[in-house]
């Protein structure tokens, strides 16, 4: 029954998006079916769209559990993108100058690096959050957009590539991270790599967790019903504040995959609001662990299937982010589902 | 030697005091705190509401967007004031409809309208001006400085001079407020919503009516804001121009526990202190840590709300 209208809600939020989005291909001066054709032949015909969208969902998936760690938990971790950033310069930083050793080490070390930086980051929020209640959303906040500002800085200042400062080149990059750090393409030349494992070991052992374990059950009950965690025994504080340091960790292992395992190298910038997505797709998945990694999924669809149909037709892809910010904006909308629920009542009392 | 870098540095030392009270910087500080003052007075009175609204960024965006709309197709800047207005208190009423009406959650709901107002004024920079990215025409007229009587006349009073119509709306705005909150019977069921709905709807008032209100008096004045930011000085418009101001005006409401004086003193320490910051960075300071100067200053804000028995904050 819950989950019949957890679902109802999810398809409801998609419907409204699509017609209001519609509204906005239409209004654009292009026919709506002819712009989903393109978005779905983008995302899933041939061989390079398939793998294009399956390396699009590697980093959804991934941020998508990070935040979702957060929300299980009843808290709100805006910080992600800061997280993201500080991982994928760790990552890039120790692939670089950590020479001679196995990649069996190499890679391990370099993502550990990053999840031990990215749980340190949210540290003072987490602190803050769990031991004094202080909001949470506007420090992770605000320490993400420092994250950010620090990288530039750091990279800027410190690791900049020096071929680039020669060329004098305007991006903000570090050089080549070694062999031994680079997750290898899956099928090569295409940008698909093993981070994809990853995300899918991440998701089983997120399920696992979430499902079959003790401390799974406390954390979700903590998100559900504070009081009576607390009053089933369970130790709120601690509960919490782990909770936050495991989702900054896991979003920095998001931005570790993307560098070792896309771009090789650093470049500032390199996180096109997945911070953000990543949020995005904790809500769509309706936080839930087999929901998660298949809302990631969806969100890999839209961003591959979007570039292509904003290439085929006079579509841009603002239309895009007004559908998935409408589709945030429905979710929680209880009173909408009521209406629906009202009416049909209605209908079955005539 | 040791004298000659004792002189140096007492000439930077001096050379940054005079920076920071220079009247240029007041100035300058005074055009910086306008669009986060204006914000967080509404965010002020959405928290007196019981509405912890952080969807200010997307409403000020809004209006940023329409403020260049009206003043470039009316070559009237003061109609590009209206129609950011207009279009703000639209968008914040779709918010108060989903936040009271539809039940929904205030985080992401904020969140949500945050990407719809960045997605929504992206899309329209299309169809309207025929650009991608960002709009600037040097015909578009800007609000007008006024310069006050008398008080231009006076040494450091004067910086209170020469600014738009929208810095001296923002200051009547503080007293407006602050009276409705505080000394008229409106204010005072406005506060009792935020303190406990049901005692509204126990004594026979409409709940929803009040949160439309409050969410009407954040569209006037983000929309403010945000005509202030795309028209107020140099008129143009450019994708995610409020750049967290809006987030900034939210923890300026956090800081003051969303009593107006307080909320006021808040952005205006925010808006000096960035253009402290900005005058810094020609001294040489790296500019992302110039950049970083008012998220510190936010977090450094709010972590007392945790060393207090009361804030709102803790509710959350």
């Amino acid at each position: 029954m819950k989950r019949g209208s957890a679902l109802l809600r999810l398809g409801l939020s998609l419907i409204i998006a699509l017609l209001i989005s519609s509204l906005f291909i239409f209004v654009a001066g292009e026919k709506p079916s002819f712009a989903y054709y393109h978005l779905i032949r983008g995302a899933f015909y041939g061989r390079m769209n398939m793998l294009t969208t399956l390396r699009w969902t590697v980093p959804f998936i991934i941020t998508g559990i990070a935040a979702t760690i957060s929300f299980r938990a009843g808290l709100f971790n805006m910080g992600l993108e800061g997280c993201i950033y500080l991982g994928g310069l760790t990552a890039a930083v120790l692939g670089m100058y950590i020479t001679n050793l196995p990649a069996i080490l190499h890679i391990p070390l370099c993502l550990a690096a990053a999840m031990l930086v990215g749980a340190l980051w949210v540290y003072l929020p987490a602190r803050l959050k769990a031991y004094r209640g202080v909001n949470e959303v506007i420090v992770s906040w605000m320490l993400s957009y420092i994250a950010v500002l620090l990288c530039q800085f750091l990279v800027s200042a410190i690791f900049q590539d020096p071929a680039d400062v020669s060329q004098a080149a305007q991006q903000v990059r570090t050089p080549y991270i070694q062999k031994s750090a680079v997750l290898a393409q899956l099928v090569p030349p295409f940008q698909l790599n093993a981070s994809l494992y990853i995300a899918l070991v991440l998701a089983g052992l997120f399920f696992v967790f979430s499902v079959y374990t003790k401390y799974g059950y406390e954390h979700k009950m903590l998100g559900l019903a504070k009081e009576f965690a607390r009053y089933g025994g369970v130790n709120i504080e601690k509960m919490q504040f782990w909770s936050f340091l495991a989702s900054g960790a896991v979003g920095a292992l998001a931005g570790a995959t993307e560098v070792m395992g896309v771009h090789h190298r650093y470049i500032h910038g390199f996180s096109t609001d997945m911070g953000a997505n990543g949020i995005l797709v904790a809500l769509m998945g309706r936080l839930n662990p087999v929901g998660v990694p298949l809302a990631g999924f969806f969100m890999g669809v839209i961003q591959n299937g979007s570039r292509a149909m904003a290439r085929m037709s006079n579509v841009s892809l603002d239309t895009v982010r007004i559908f998935t910010s409408i589709i945030v904006i429905c979710l929680t909308a209880e009173g909408l589902f009521e209406l629906l629920r009202l009416r049909r009542l209605h209908k079955e009392g005539k | 030697m040791n004298c000659c870098v004792c002189a140096v540095c007492i000439r930077r030392v001096s050379n940054v005091l005079e920076v920071i009270f220079s009247e240029h910087t007041l100035m300058t500080g005074i055009s910086l705190a306008t669009p986060i003052l204006l914000c967080a007075l509404g965010g002020a009175v959405c928290s007196k509401a019981g509405n912890f609204n952080i969807a200010l960024e997307g409403f000020m965006l809004t209006g940023a967007f329409f403020g260049v709309v009206g003043a470039y197709f009316w070559k009237n800047a003061l109609v590009g004031v209206f129609l950011a207005v207009g279009a703000t208190v639209l968008l914040a009423l779709l918010y108060g409809l989903f936040v009271s009406v539809f039940k929904a959650h205030e985080i992401i709901l904020g969140f949500g309208f945050n990407m719809l107002a960045i997605a929504l004024t992206g899309w329209l920079l299309g169809p309207i001006f025929g650009g991608k990215g960002s709009f600037y025409d040097p015909t578009t007229p800007s609000l007008a400085k006024i310069h006050l009587p008398l008080i231009k006349d006076i040494p450091l009073l004067r910086v209170l001079s020469g600014h738009n119509i929208i810095v001296y709306l923002s200051w009547v705005a503080i007293v407006f407020l602050f009276v409705l909150l505080y000394r008229t019977p409106l204010g005072y069921k406005i506060r009792a919503l935020g303190e406990n709905p049901m005692a509204i709807t126990a004594s026979g008032l409409n709940v929803q009516k009040y949160m439309f209100l409050v969410e009407i008096i954040a569209g006037i004045t983000c929309g403010l804001a945000g005509a202030f930011l795309s028209i107020g000085n140099l008129s143009m418009f450019t994708e995610k121009m409020t750049d967290g101001r809006g987030f900034i005006a939210v923890a300026a409401v956090g800081f003051s526990n969303a009593y107006l004086p307080l909320t006021a003193f808040a952005s205006f320490l925010f808006g000096i202190a960035n253009s402290i910051a900005i005058q810094l960075q020609g001294l040489g300071l790296p500019t992302e840590f110039v950049d970083m100067i008012p998220y510190i200053l936010t977090i450094l804000a709010i972590v007392p709300s945790g060393f207090r028995r009361k804030g709102i904050f803790k509710h959350l």
